[in-house]
């Protein structure tokens, strides 16, 4: 019985911790803009997370060491240093985006500027990371952020048509005066807020923290094959809301507000306030994974101490890396750059930095010295290989679309 | 092959546009993104006065909505009609953008004054609005 809760819990978690500010933000967006026309990209994008985070995860659970220390070892310091720049840099964008994202849902409520929020949720982010045990934060935020399941509630009660809503998802072209191109640079988006490259540098550090062993493949496992699926199907109500409520009237989604609207059109005030807490949630959960990611990747690289199963003291330097890109993350939107084009951009450099992340995943989840018998399969890298085509597509068509379509405009 | 040809054939029109086009172009875009923000405008104040929505959230929707259409009104009021047909065209988008941001401005005020006949009074105006934009931007 204590094995299934504890695999309830990692499943629910991994739900709830699916939906980031990227997801929040660009399934509203597509949704109010092409309706269901880009749900099949949602889908893609799962089964390749699926793919990547169950390689990553195992891993960690045969090896007991994470991804990035594991790139370094196998590819040498140059090739581990492309990847940790391209990761990084992309982890440090979504970071400013996740701190903006809860200074702008604290603003919704409150209505005091996000600008005096974001140094407040920088700090309650660092004193989280520094005081509170891993699994406690992982699994706290990871069940608040479940509160998202509003916007499902909030589907089924607005009352679509779920036939149109069906043919919208199953006929894949763009609608109304957009062009081919707009409809691809957002299908990259989506993509890349999908299978954004610090969820998978997470789960694996994660599994380090919780001291994976092989028997605990199967937990892994139930988390990334039914928390992420069911995760996706989030995104795909957050984008159904939209193409309900938005769609007909016009309506382009461009700020936090727009995004929660419609569960308040379809369950007034307390759908509304629970959007709101699991919108706080979600973003504070995803600041607290990319703020953590970006120290797990450095002190990874570097090989120094990390990690929080160690005193802070003992892990000094990872500690600092995160409080450092902390504080660049406020310095950045203290210029008052709009956090939700920050979030709009930092998931198409997601997408673009993609192959960088998961091509070294694919070749140590493929080394018999790390791994034995638990290497890859051939349908694995198959399906592994298909998918680094894709992402590889994404990430070159990313910039000429960027600068085609004047993003996404 | 032939995708890149047609998105250079696509870049090569839109870069050999005339003015009267490109204003076209740009008062449709203006129109439609304008259009987008009033809808904003009136689903919030909907909602408001069906009692679905606190005050607060409601308020930052609308001023959120007038940010984002000065930001559009200023925009396209900084473009230079080149010919008298630009010149027709600008007054008009101009008119019908300066209109619907007067709108949201006015939704604004009433809510912050708590004067709910007003700002239902505003909601036929702003459906009006968006109506006439998104006319225009087809």
């Amino acid at each position: 019985v204590k094995k299934l809760l504890a695999v309830t819990l990692g499943i629910l978690t991994a739900i709830g911790g699916f939906v980031d500010i990227g997801d929040l933000v660009t399934n509203a967006l597509v949704g109010a803009r092409f309706g269901m026309h880009l749900a099949w990209v949602v889908v893609v994008g799962v089964i390749g997370i699926c793919l990547y985070a169950d390689m990553a995860g195992r891993v960690v659970a045969v090896s007991g060491r994470p991804v990035f220390d594991l790139i370094r070892e196998r590819l040498g310091r140059r090739t581990g240093f492309v990847t940790l720049v391209a990761s990084f840099l992309v982890t440090v964008l979504t970071l400013i985006a996740e701190i903006g994202g809860i200074a702008l849902a604290f603003e919704l409520a409150s209505g005091v500027n996000y600008l005096l929020w974001m140094p407040l949720a920088a700090i309650a982010v660092w004193l989280v990371i520094w005081r509170v045990k891993f699994s406690k934060l992982e699994s706290t935020f990871g069940l608040l952020g479940l509160l998202l399941i509003v916007f499902a509630v909030a589907l089924w009660k607005l009352g679509p048509d779920w036939g149109q809503l069906l043919q919208q998802a199953t006929s894949p072209h763009p609608i109304g005066h957009e062009s081919w191109a707009t409809y691809a640079y957002y299908a990259i988006a989506l993509f890349g807020a999908a299978m954004t490259p610090y969820e998978v540098f997470f789960f694996s550090s994660g599994g380090v923290e919780e001291r994976w062993t092989r028997r605990d493949l199967a937990t892994e496992r139930a988390n990334v094959f039914i928390g992420f699926p069911l995760g996706g199907l989030l995104s795909l109500a957050i984008a159904g809301c939209a193409a309900v409520v938005f769609l007909p009237a016009g309506i382009q989604v461009s700020t936090l507000g727009q995004v929660a609207l419609p569960t308040a059109v379809a369950l007034g005030k307390i759908g509304l306030a629970v959007v709101l807490i699991g919108m706080f949630a979600a973003t504070f959960g995803a600041a607290l994974e990319t703020a953590l990611s970006c120290g797990y990747t450095i002190a990874q690289y570097r090989g120094w101490q990390w990690g929080k199963f160690v005193r802070p003291r003992e892990a000094s330097r990872f500690h600092l890396v995160i409080i450092i890109c902390l504080l660049l993350s406020v310095l950045t939107l203290l210029t008052a750059v709009d956090p939700v084009k920050v979030t709009e951009y930092s998931v198409v450099f997601a997408a673009m930095a993609l192959p960088l992340t998961y091509l070294p995943i694919l070749i140590v989840a493929n080394d018999p010295d790390y791994m034995g018998a638990a290497k890859n399969g051939a349908v694995r890298n198959f399906l592994a290989l298909i998918y680094l085509g894709l992402l590889l597509v994404a990430s070159i068509a990313a910039i000429p679309l960027m600068i085609v379509t004047r993003a996404g405009q | 092959m032939r995708w890149v040809l047609g998105v250079l054939l696509l870049v090569s029109l839109t870069a050999c546009a005339g003015p009267d086009q490109k204003l076209q172009d740009a008062g449709s875009q203006a129109a439609r993104e304008a259009a987008g923000e009033v809808g904003t405008a009136r689903v919030a104040v909907q909602q408001l006065l069906d009692g679905k929505l606190w005050a607060q959230p409601g308020n930052q929707l609308v001023a959120d909505s007038e940010k984002a259409l000065d930001g559009i009104v200023s925009g396209f009021d900084s473009r230079q009609p080149e010919t008298d047909q630009a010149q027709k065209l600008y007054d008009e988008y101009s008119k019908a953008l300066d209109d619907a941001a007067k709108a949201v401005t006015t939704v604004r005020i009433a809510l912050k004054n708590n004067d709910r006949t007003a700002a239902a009074r505003q909601v036929g105006v702003l459906e009006k609005s968006a109506q006439q934009l998104t006319e225009l931007a087809r």
